[in-house]
């Protein structure tokens, strides 16, 4: 992710530009050695370890020294140790240019790109583990491929305000496929994944592992959970981010979060279904009753019916909410799920749910697939930088009581991301095998 | 005022204190000190504006320790806010409160720490929220060992250490027979009995 990060980043400074200076980019495992030739450019590469500190969670840090090219060290795994055990230099016999590596990478850049970037690969370590189950879902594979390779390499062309960024591995990546993306209304974003959830370790090796493993050995009533649960699933996963829209009758919450749902699709669906149904009920009566033991309130358990799907739902009561302007966060969600022939539906909404339900009632089982094992799109950067927006106040207090940081340098930040969600139209980020493309759109 | 006067009178009035502040203090003297540690600084009204911008109306327990440890770490009228925490009991107290262990330390060598980093930490040394507790809970041999597994974490992140004699000023009562600079002397101070009383 920080990988990504960094090139989606270096991408949008380097288009930001009217002609593009950047010459060459050379990236170094952990850490990052560009050259840039522009001041301009540099001026706000130099920008970036704050914007990566936010985005990876990491420290980032920045050394800069003089030459005929300035060079920049963007040091993001920490390890600023890295340079000098490899033995590298910028100039000289051992220079990195001489390294076999080096040269098979340069000779898949494309013709005509305004930067190449290498990485060892070997060198990330750390960076490619799994910090948690969401994380093992969106970016297992890649890190898995890198995990296994020697080096990435990653070459960025700019025609006006589109930016292709493409990174090619020489890890083995094995040929999949994945379903359209699923479109619905206030659309944020979206993502179509192969993942093999049934053989892959998406719980972390540690004691809140084994918790949530336990947890869900009870939601589903003792079965294995790699044969008869996430062996059920078929491998094409889907997820969907939208904007909420607020029931005037209900109110809007201070802090707004989108609604979000991931969509599966199963063997022997109407079975399968009623066992997830079962476990998501056992789940959402142990958190009503807990949430009872510390006196808050619990979620109401209802049915609906839409689209010809009856489903299942929970929603907080607002009848004694008084200010309903300002409606405390458990409003952002109405719980649901959904199973309709082969179709699972997790949705943290009701709403979101039901546009789900018309989304997947368009598909007639035979949508075409294509190539690869990850789909990412971001269709809607504005909304992202308005709900960045609403949500100003949160995050800095979050960032300043969690994090430590100082409430003008926690808002800075958020301006940042605010403004950098504003620079984007749309992005697209696809994964297949061993090659990686970014197609990024500018306003 | 001798260093020692102004740290000592430092230690009991704040949670931390720099070396700078300590200098200040000596420069200034004990009356002025005291004055102006009494009096409401004008930064205050602006820290209060700042801390209600970090209130959650949905403030949990945790959230509200979390704002009261940020209040501690970061007010500019750290009496006023000692007195507010501890309350009737401030004046008899001669044991560091957990809280004053660790800000003690981490505001002496200017090390970020974020208040919910610090909070499982405080609970496991004694502190608990809106009860000033008492000495016995605060030290026994269970809390030493886990103040001195604490005091190696705060300095181990220090980037730079004042020279020896700035240090015995800012850590310690008087100077202590110890030996070492640095990283070295700062442990040992910290796990000395001495830096357990104010």
């Amino acid at each position: 992710m920080r990988l990504v990060c960094l090139l989606i980043a270096t991408a949008i400074v380097a288009g930001a530009q009217p002609s593009p200076p950047a010459d060459e980019l050379l990236l170094d495992g952990a850490v990052y050695v560009l050259q840039i030739r522009d001041v301009a450019v540099l001026r706000e590469v130099a920008e970036l370890p704050a914007m990566f500190g936010k985005l990876t969670g990491g420290a980032v840090t920045l050394a800069m020294y003089p030459g005929e090219k300035s060079i920049v060290v963007l040091d993001v795994a920490g390890n600023r140790t890295v340079v000098p055990s490899r033995g590298f230099t910028t100039e000289g016999p051992n220079k990195l240019a001489s390294a076999s590596h080096y040269q098979e990478a340069k000779r898949t850049a494309a013709e005509g790109s305004v930067a190449w970037a290498y990485v060892d690969t070997t060198l990330l370590g750390p960076a490619l583990k799994n910090a948690d189950p969401m994380d093992a879902l969106l970016n297992g594979p890649w890190k898995e491929l890198l995990r296994g390779s020697h080096w990435m390499s990653a070459a960025l062309k700019i025609d006006g305000k589109k930016l292709r960024l493409q990174a090619v591995s020489d890890g083995h990546g094995e040929a999949r496929s994945v379903l359209p993306n699923l479109a619905v209304p206030r659309e944020l974003g979206a993502a179509s994944l192969w993942r093999d959830l049934g053989h892959s370790a998406l719980l972390p090796h540690s004691s809140g592992g084994v918790l949530a493993e336990n947890f869900l050995e009870i939601f589903f009533t003792g079965r294995n959970l790699g044969e008869e649960v996430f062996g059920k699933l078929q491998p094409e996963v889907r997820l969907v981010v939208a904007r909420q829209e607020w029931n005037p009758k209900i109110g809007t919450p201070e802090v707004q979060y989108p609604a979000a749902a991931l969509v599966f699709r199963a063997d022997a669906g109407e079975d399968f279904g009623e066992v997830m149904e079962e476990a998501w009920q056992k789940a959402v009566g142990l958190t009503n009753f807990t949430r009872g033991q510390q006196a808050l309130p619990g979620l109401i358990l209802d049915r609906q019916t839409y689209g010809g799907v009856t489903f299942t739902y929970g929603a907080f009561s607002a009848r004694n909410e008084k200010d309903r302007e300002q409606l405390p966060v458990r409003f952002n969600l109405r719980p649901a799920i959904v199973h309709s022939g082969p179709y699972v539906i997790l949705s943290t909404t009701a709403e979101l749910a039901r546009d789900l339900i018309d989304a997947v009632n368009r598909e007639d089982g035979r949508s075409p697939k294509s190539g690869g094992n990850t789909v990412l799109e971001v269709t809607d950067p504005a909304g992202i930088a308005e709900l960045l927006t609403v949500d100003k106040r949160a995050m800095v207090r979050q960032s300043v009581l969690e994090k430590g940081k100082k409430p003008a340098e926690a808002a800075a930040e958020v301006d940042q991301m605010i403004a950098w969600a504003r620079k984007v139209k749309r992005a697209r980020l696809s994964i297949d095998g061993c090659t990686a493309q970014l197609d990024m759109e500018l306003n | 005022m001798t260093p020692q006067d102004a740290a000592h009178l430092l230690r009991a009035s704040t949670f931390g204190f720099t070396a700078e502040q300590l200098r200040f203090a000596v420069d200034e003297g004990r009356e002025k000190t005291l004055e102006r540690l009494a009096a409401r600084p004008a930064a205050y009204a602006a820290f209060e504006d700042e801390v209600a911008l970090l209130t959650n109306r949905e403030a949990s327990e945790i959230d509200k320790q979390h704002l009261m440890r940020y209040r501690a770490m970061h007010s500019p009228w750290q009496r006023h806010d000692k007195e507010t925490w501890f309350g009737s009991v401030a004046e008899e107290r001669r044991v560091k409160t957990p809280v004053e262990f660790a800000l003690n330390l981490s505001i002496a060598f200017g090390v970020q720490m974020a208040p919910a980093e610090l909070h499982g930490k405080l609970v496991v040394l004694g502190q608990r929220f809106h009860d000033p507790g008492r000495p016995r809970r605060w030290l026994n041999g269970f809390t030493r060992v886990a103040r001195a597994k604490l005091a190696a974490e705060i300095v181990g992140k220090v980037q730079r250490f004042p020279d020896r004699r700035d240090l015995m000023a800012l850590l310690a009562q008087r100077e202590l027979p110890m030996r070492g600079e640095g990283r070295e002397l700062a442990l040992a101070i910290a796990s000395s009995e001495e830096f357990q009383w104010i």
